[in-house]
């Protein structure tokens, strides 16, 4: 499967992507191609991710930022060039986001299987114990 | 590599091109194992319900790609200058 790097940013809640201890968890669990940090007054993860399709770059990228205790992504911002490329993905998993009660559908077989995951994750309560 | 200078060249550059825009770059004083600083630009956006805030980016001292951190850094740049435009524009309305 051809690999390409696709641009996107995790907007965040919970704990902070600045606090030393989130940061360093955040680069462990996968983290190592995002930039960290606020802007706007919000916590955010600006990933060039490489993968085998826009919607698994998201998901692997929304995975590792949950698996992080405490942090819960809150929106996805597409910074793809082509503003088109990904956008119903994109809302769909921002529909999903913000209220996960229902699995949109999509037109397509990976943007399905790729947002019922996230879906499925979502759908889980987050630990609140502190990492390490 | 002598402390206060970024390991990986790209990342270097970037970082110069931040300071050339008046953001202040601090290295890390040792709590993150990972973390090599921050950077922090000159102005105050429009926040959160706390105020006003200024843009904080948090610089690795390994990214996967120095070429895309170093990217990353350029457009962290770029949204905080165009905020900064549209927040001028506002006002003069």
């Amino acid at each position: 499967m051809t690999r390409s790097k696709y641009d996107f940013t995790l907007e965040t809640s919970g704990r902070s992507v600045l606090d030393d201890e989130v940061f360093d968890a955040l680069y462990e669990a996968g983290c190592d191609d995002a930039l960290m940090g606020r802007f706007l007054g919000g916590d955010c993860l600006g990933f060039t991710r490489e993968a085998g399709s826009y919607c698994a770059a998201v998901r692997t990228a929304i995975e590792d930022v949950h698996s992080v205790p405490g942090v819960r992504v809150t929106r996805v911002v597409n910074e793809c060039k082509d503003a088109d490329f990904g956008a119903a993905f994109t809302a769909a998993v921002n529909k999903v986001l913000t209220s996960p009660t229902k699995c949109p559908d999509l037109p397509g077989a990976n943007e399905r299987i790729e947002l019922r995951r996230i879906w499925e994750m979502t759908g889980k309560e987050p630990s609140s114990s502190a990492p390490g | 590599m002598a402390r206060g200078v970024h390991p990986k060249k790209e990342v270097r550059k970037a970082l110069k091109q931040l300071r050339a825009a008046g953001w202040t770059i601090e290295v890390a004083a040792g709590g993150s194992a990972h973390g090599w600083g921050t950077a922090m630009c000159p102005y105050q956006h429009r926040g959160d319900a706390a105020g006003m805030s200024r843009c904080v980016q948090r610089i690795l001292s390994t990214p996967r790609s120095e070429g895309d951190h170093a990217n990353r850094l350029r457009r962290a740049l770029r949204k905080c200058e165009q905020d900064v435009a549209r927040s001028e524009l506002e006002q003069s309305e």
